[in-house]
């Protein structure tokens, strides 16, 4: 239904919300209705929402904003790439940087964190490899957060997903829930010590310059994974439980990421021992199936994924399944024989 | 050689071996050490990193 909106939005979308004209004045009533309406979902206040084309400038504004020069910068060796890379600008411009370990079964130790009202602590919802989401219970586990500054990663978490409670900035990627990529939704909470990171003149907190026909679907692409989201995660979950037993009965030597208690139901992440994943993707492929995978032989910069590497699950042979809505039993039935024949005959040669 | 073959070919060698034989890996794929502790995790067997790119690898079942 966004897809098809979207053509419609774009037809009306070219005019500027803050002229005056009565088309601009019925486009700005369009945008601020859905940023209410976005508000509402995310369980936020609309004036803490920021619109954002750019996810990786996201990351930037959100963690940067809250970090000052005495700040430690506590991220989890599981955290996307972007955030290591503003831990890494943190630590040439002088700033401490800190990197809490994961378990086997991906969960965050946040247990041995210096208290501070200066130090900026990232939170990940859901990691977008693994599906792992870390425990929430309505604040981040571990002494004295309270403190501390969060920055909640809620890039790859569900729609229905709740945010810390202590949360400062948190950052949302449409496509998450459904929606068009070139979407993020930055979240500054009011009364945050935040401090925007880009040079600037007004107290404007981003540039405000995205595509309003983008936001708009986004939005009803949110509002409609809201809707569906009992039907679509109960289908999920049952696939993903299929895929697990059917593995686990079948396959020998697969490590699964991440145990379905502690997971988003719509992620899965599984390494075949003694597989070669580039060629196990095209055989798929040839099959009709697309999956990714985050072994470094199938990656461009032949280096395995720093999250089941920090998991100490085995990077190579592996395969990340995404069950999205209206993908069938059937479909992962048939999946699953390929997927078993060619591992076989990918052991043999 | 890329990975998986350094642990592919390991595996192979240690497979004729008794209990308790070892053998030394030299590898520099950065993916080996990573996989080298979840292979010995999920057979049993075990590793020691010697130097960055060298491994032992002791066949224990």
């Amino acid at each position: 239904m966004a897809a098809g909106l979207l053509v419609d939005l774009f037809e009306r979308g070219w005019r500027d919300p803050t002229k005056i004209h009565n088309q601009s004045a019925e486009l700005a009533i369009l945008l601020n209705g859905a940023k209410e309406n976005l508000a509402k979902f995310l369980k936020i206040s609309a004036s803490e929402i920021e619109i954002l084309s750019d996810l990786n400038l996201g990351f930037h504004l959100a963690i940067s904003g809250l970090l000052q020069p005495n700040s430690i910068l506590i991220q989890s060796a599981i955290d996307r790439k972007d955030i290591f890379a503003i831990a890494r600008s943190h630590q040439n411009s002088g700033g401490k940087v800190q990197v809490l370990e994961c378990d086997l079964s991906g969960a965050v130790d946040y247990s041995n964190i210096k208290p501070s009202a200066e130090n900026v602590v990232i939170w990940q919802s859901t990691n977008r490899e693994t599906g792992v989401k870390q425990l929430s219970n309505g604040s981040i586990s571990g002494p004295n957060l309270s403190s501390a500054k969060i920055f909640a990663d809620m890039t790859s978490a569900s729609s229905v997903a709740e945010l810390p409670e202590n949360w400062s900035t948190a950052l949302w990627d449409a496509t998450s829930w459904g929606g068009p990529k070139g979407i993020a939704i930055l979240a500054i909470r009011q009364n945050a010590n935040w401090i925007n990171p880009l040079p600037h003149i007004d107290h404007a907190r981003a540039s405000n310059e995205f595509s309003i026909p983008l936001f708009l679907a986004s939005v009803v692409a949110l509002e409609n994974s809201d809707k569906e989201f009992e039907v679509n995660s109960v289908k999920a979950a049952q696939l993903n439980i299929k895929v697990r037993e059917f593995v686990t009965a079948n396959i020998a030597d697969a490590d699964i990421a991440g145990s379905f208690a502690n997971c988003d139901p719509r992620k899965l992440s599984i390494s075949f021992l003694y597989v070669h994943a580039e060629e196990l993707l095209r055989k798929l492929e040839m099959a009709g199936f697309l999956v990714d995978s985050g072994s470094a032989c199938s990656a461009a910069d032949l280096a395995p994924s720093h999250v089941l590497a920090a998991m100490e699950v085995l990077t190579h042979g592996n395969i990340r399944l995404t069950f999205k809505p209206g993908i069938t039993d059937a479909t992962i039935n048939e999946f699953l024989a390929v997927l078993k024949s060619e591992i076989a005959l990918a052991r043999l040669e | 050689m890329r990975c998986p073959r350094p642990i592919i070919e390991s595996a192979k060698l240690l497979s004729s071996m008794a209990i308790g034989g070892a053998i030394t890996l030299l590898s520099d794929d950065p993916a080996t050490w990573i996989d080298l502790k979840a292979w010995a995790r999920m057979t049993s067997n075990e590793v020691a990193q010697i130097s960055g790119s060298e491994f032992l690898i002791t066949k224990k079942s």
